[in-house]
């Protein structure tokens, strides 16, 4: 599959989100205010580009060769559990501004199903390690893209009547599955279209 | 026990109240039957997962305790997976990914390492066998809905001259498509926590949207 391929379908066409539907926890917490949502995407999707990668390379480098396929889940997950809190210490030694607000960010994203989900299917679809890479990439970027289009709704109904049942959480729950719906425009035609 | 037990099924219920562990929700409530073999799976692996936490706690320093959580989850997920795959290939097809995602499904984690922490072993494993009742009859509540307007049929389990499914008339030549594609999930699951928010005592429903 081609470079180009793997990030439309896995931002639009298959968004992890809205189509596979590998939502995790903070998808209903976070996205109430835009700014939030923003980084904790973009965080999201640096760490699951960086997991992916390492995660393909933790499958051809031991456990194929060894005959451990099998552990995959287990190992990946203790990878990607180690993997986040040591970018945590890099990123607060390197990056200029004062990353206080990220830092809570962290340990979602190593218990976020999204990020495990994206490692396995990678593995599973048999990627190279450049295309690990973007496939995690491109993941944390459709899920960034739903967070951010989830969140910018949720602030737009702030202002709106809503009927009491429907306040809070289910109103969330509904917009999500319209914007599902929205996302279906984006089917397989578009992405062959565009790669011929 | 028993009252740890009762709190998961109602007051307390994962799903309907508390919405924890969403992601195999959307994912496998298109169809009865696999619902319930996820719902039973969450159910096997949070026992496990939360009993061992609550007898590991006093050896489990606090910064290690998201580590050690995963890596007993990630075990039983695992074990799970490759017990399917041998065993039901077709339903592993259909669960895919979504059995090895249990490993960090929000509702383990939070009861392993919210609940488990500072009970007996006992006390871990009713509450585990309470949520987990409670939230498989949840999912089991949605995949019904779902599978009813969007296939107009109710799988279940083949037995003898029984083919399995359940065909209702009158929706199963016209469904509700929209229902078994994946937006249709979010609305479904949207409608059922309103009209479950609706039909809660007013005092409790405040509380949730101060809190939302």
């Amino acid at each position: 599959m081609s470079y180009i391929g793997i990030i439309v379908s896995l931002v639009f066409v298959n968004n992890i989100v809205l189509s596979q539907l590998i939502v995790g926890q903070p998808f209903l917490d976070i996205t109430r205010d835009t700014k939030t949502s923003l980084s904790f995407g973009l965080v999201l999707c640096a760490l699951s580009a960086l997991c992916c990668l390492a995660t393909w390379g933790l499958y051809h480098a031991l456990l194929r060769p060894l005959g451990l396929g099998y552990l995959q889940t287990l190992a990946f997950i203790m990878l990607i559990s180690g993997l986040t809190p040591l970018c945590d210490l890099v990123f607060a030694k390197t990056l200029p501004v004062p990353h206080g607000r990220l830092r809570a960010f962290f340990p979602l994203v190593s218990t976020n199903c999204a990020v495990l989900g994206i490692c396995l299917i990678s593995v599973r679809s048999g990627y190279t390690a450049l295309e690990s890479l973007l496939a995690g990439a491109a993941a944390g970027a459709g899920y960034c893209l739903a967070l951010v289009l989830l969140a910018t709704m949720r602030e737009a109904m702030k202002k709106e009547w809503i009927p009491r049942p429907f306040r809070g959480v289910p109103i969330t729950l509904v917009s999500a599955g319209l914007m599902a719906l929205a996302f279906m425009a984006f089917d397989e035609a578009l992405l062959q279209n565009l790669l011929e | 026990m028993i009252q740890a037990f009762r709190k998961g099924l109602a007051d307390e219920n994962p799903l309907c109240v508390r919405l924890l562990g969403l992601c195999p929700v959307l994912a496998v409530s298109a169809r009865l039957i696999d619902a319930f073999a996820m719902g039973l799976t969450l159910l096997a692996i949070l026992a496990i997962t939360n009993t061992a936490m609550s007898a590991l706690q006093t050896h489990v320093p606090g910064r290690f305790r998201v580590f050690v959580c995963t890596a007993i989850a990630g075990s039983c997920a695992s074990a799970a997976d490759l017990l399917m795959q041998a065993y039901m290939p077709g339903l592993s097809d259909r669960l895919g990914i979504f059995v090895p995602l249990l490993t960090v499904n929000s509702l383990i984690l939070d009861r392993a390492l919210g609940f488990a922490k500072d009970s007996t072993p006992g006390m871990s494993f009713g509450d585990a066998l309470g949520m987990g009742t409670g939230y498989l009859l949840a999912l089991l509540g949605i995949a019904l809905i779902r599978e009813i307007l969007g296939s107009g049929t109710i799988t279940l389990v083949p037995i003898g001259g029984f083919s399995g499914t359940i065909e209702v008339p009158g929706l199963s030549q016209s469904p509700i498509r929209l229902v078994s594609l994946s937006a249709g999930t979010f609305l479904v699951l949207g409608y059922a926590k309103a009209v479950f928010d609706m039909a809660r005592p007013p005092a409790k429903t405040n509380r949730e949207e101060d809190k939302a």
